[in-house]
């Protein structure tokens, strides 16, 4: 009625001023839309990316999967231990596990033979790698390990060994972990042995190798920090044959001056090295102030076949107290070595134990990080060695990713039933940092015993 | 000069440029297929227990590894050439035993000789023969 009323211009007008007000809102709807959509759009990216964040956690959490890790063996006796050792109670024990804690993640253990070959090693290696496996436990040597090292690093791939020991390879940052200690660390144990008998002064063999010159810096610095002096040191060098009398009358000149002056309860003879010592020990019995002291040695003349053989009566009489990694004993270590008694009639080595304990570590490390990563599981695996009280021992690596303690057995020889033999005569404990001597399989007790 | 001599001595003055020519295209050859080259001999005389390894790297043009003595004897030891982190060569030498001639090109090329856990310790002589050029 209004608009009827109204004169034309003014209807206009009125006319206008709605296009004008519907213009202006329909713009500023046009501008709410469009941030709207542009919001819209925002989200979608951000779902996006959630959704893509979330299926790689997805992808990373291990689930219905079976994971494959390689296992080495050094020789043929051992790829058969090994094989049956994986299969009847490792990848048993661990599969059983992880379907406890309801893990959908299977373990498999695939065993290959070195062949006591370098080449062989590398590959195995490479036929590891070309399968997808990473991560393999082994090797069991240390010149295998040495050689492995350029195409492990190179591939990005990781070396956990159960026994190899050459300090060579403690190097810190690299690809290879190993659950033995290196050869250095027994040089406090021989000292304490020493020192635990009474041995006051010695007089030391050993070999120009790296190994002889390395072991006898450390074993100087650690004897004589507990009071002890070394009196002689003699180098062995080729050719043998000429060189040993001249070598074993100045041991025993050093030998008459050092019992005048400390008794012969307390020098002893120090052998770093194994069986390039047989000649030395066959002709010890010509030199009787020698033949008179005990003689000791380091972990190449612990149960070395070749002083039985070749001069087992020397050996019986000298003893050669010599030390070896050994497993710590525990309810662990027994009812795994009755198990493994079971399969092979014999008992569990340290070698073994360390076996089975790495074959832990590495799933343990796998299951907690999630991730078959090597640059992770690199990270992992010391933190969950560090926590593992294994069949061999507390399993904590040093900071060049090897064992950072063990037990010692201290093995040498005497007769039993009219047959020289290998015997253990003590043992140094890793926790205390002492060593207890049999006393009974002694038949007396050292001087020292109980200092 | 008469005819006969011009004739002899333009054929003494072809056979000469004969003889140069074959000689030029043999001088080039053999260069063409032998580069300059020299020997470097790394020698070693070392004692190394089970388990332990020499090592030793080079960019040279070509690679070869000899053992003269190793004792006690009838030992062998594991040597293994890689050349730019590639394994080109592996196997166990005895005394008097040598590997082949690897080619390295210039390339980062690392020799590394072992002892065997098996073996006791040995005292090992030798060389690497480094071919540069």
């Amino acid at each position: 009625m209004m608009l009827y009323n109204m004169s034309r211009r003014s209807i206009i007008r009125f006319l206008a001023v709605l296009v004008i007000i519907g213009w202006g809102l329909s713009g500023l709807l046009y501008i709410k839309v469009t941030s709207l959509r542009n919001k819209l759009h925002t989200y979608e990216i951000e779902k996006r990316q959630l959704q893509e964040a979330i299926s790689e956690l997805k992808k990373r959490r291990l689930e219905n999967v079976t994971i494959r890790i390689g296992v080495t063996a050094a020789s043929d006796y051992d790829y058969n231990r090994m094989k049956r050792f994986f299969e009847e109670i490792i990848e048993k024990d661990v599969n059983e596990y992880c379907a406890k804690l309801g893990y959908d993640i299977v373990f498999k253990f695939i065993i290959k033979n070195n062949k006591e070959r370098a080449g062989i090693a590398i590959q195995n290696l490479q036929a590891f790698k070309e399968m997808g496996i990473n991560i393999i436990i082994g090797h069991p040597w240390s010149s295998h390990n040495y050689v492995s090292m350029t195409y492990v690093n190179e591939n990005n791939m990781l070396l956990f060994s159960p026994s190899s020991s050459s300090s060579q390879l403690a190097r810190p940052g690299d690809n290879l972990l190993r659950m033995s200690p290196d050869d250095m660390a027994q040089a406090s144990i021989i000292a304490e042995m020493l020192r635990s008998w009474g041995i006051k002064a010695i007089i030391i063999f050993h070999t120009p190798s790296d190994y002889g010159i390395g072991l006898y810096n450390a074993l100087e610095d650690e004897f004589t920090k507990r009071g002890g002096v070394i009196l002689k040191r003699i180098l062995l060098r080729e050719p043998w044959g000429p060189n040993i009398t001249s070598y074993l009358d100045e041991a025993e000149v050093a030998a008459r001056e050092a019992v005048a002056r400390y008794g012969s309860e307390h020098v002893a003879v120090q052998l770093i090295g194994g069986s390039e010592f047989v000649r030395i020990v066959k002709q010890a019995r010509n030199y009787p102030i020698l033949f008179s002291l005990y003689w000791f040695g380091s972990h190449y003349a612990a149960k070395n076949k070749a002083f039985i053989e070749e001069c087992p009566e020397e050996s019986s009489h000298l003893k050669i107290f010599s030390p070896l990694p050994a497993p710590t004993e525990s309810p662990l270590y027994s009812s795994l070595n009755e198990r493994y008694y079971t399969l092979f009639s014999e008992q569990l080595d340290f070698d073994m134990a360390c076996t089975y304990d790495v074959a832990w570590i590495i799933v343990r490390s796998i299951l907690e990080a999630q991730t078959t990563d090597i640059d992770q599981l690199l990270e992992v695996i010391p933190a969950v060695a560090s926590m593992t009280f294994g069949a061999s021992g507390w399993c904590k690596l040093n900071e060049a990713g090897d064992r950072y303690s063990a037990n010692y057995e201290i093995w040498g020889y005497g007769y039993v039933d009219g047959e020289v033999k290998y015997i253990k005569y003590g043992l140094y404990d890793s926790m205390t940092d002492e060593v207890s001597w049999y006393t009974e399989t002694l038949g007396f007790t050292p001087p020292g015993s109980g200092n | 000069m008469d005819r006969l001599k011009i004739l002899k001595l333009t054929s003494l003055l072809f056979c000469l440029a004969v003889v140069m020519s074959v000689l030029i295209v043999a001088v080039n050859a053999k260069s063409e297929v032998e580069p300059l080259v020299w020997h470097d001999y790394e020698y070693f005389d070392r004692y190394l227990p089970p388990g332990y390894c020499l090592n030793f790297t080079r960019k040279p043009y070509a690679v070869s590894v000899h053992i003269d003595t190793l004792s006690p004897s009838g030992y062998k030891v594991d040597v293994t050439i890689y050349v730019s982190s590639k394994l080109k060569w592996s196997g166990q030498l005895g005394a008097g035993e040598s590997s082949p001639t690897i080619t390295c090109n210039d390339q980062y090329t690392e020799v590394h000789i072992g002892n065997p856990n098996g073996n006791p310790e040995v005292h090992i002589t030798g060389y690497i023969d480094w071919v540069m050029h």
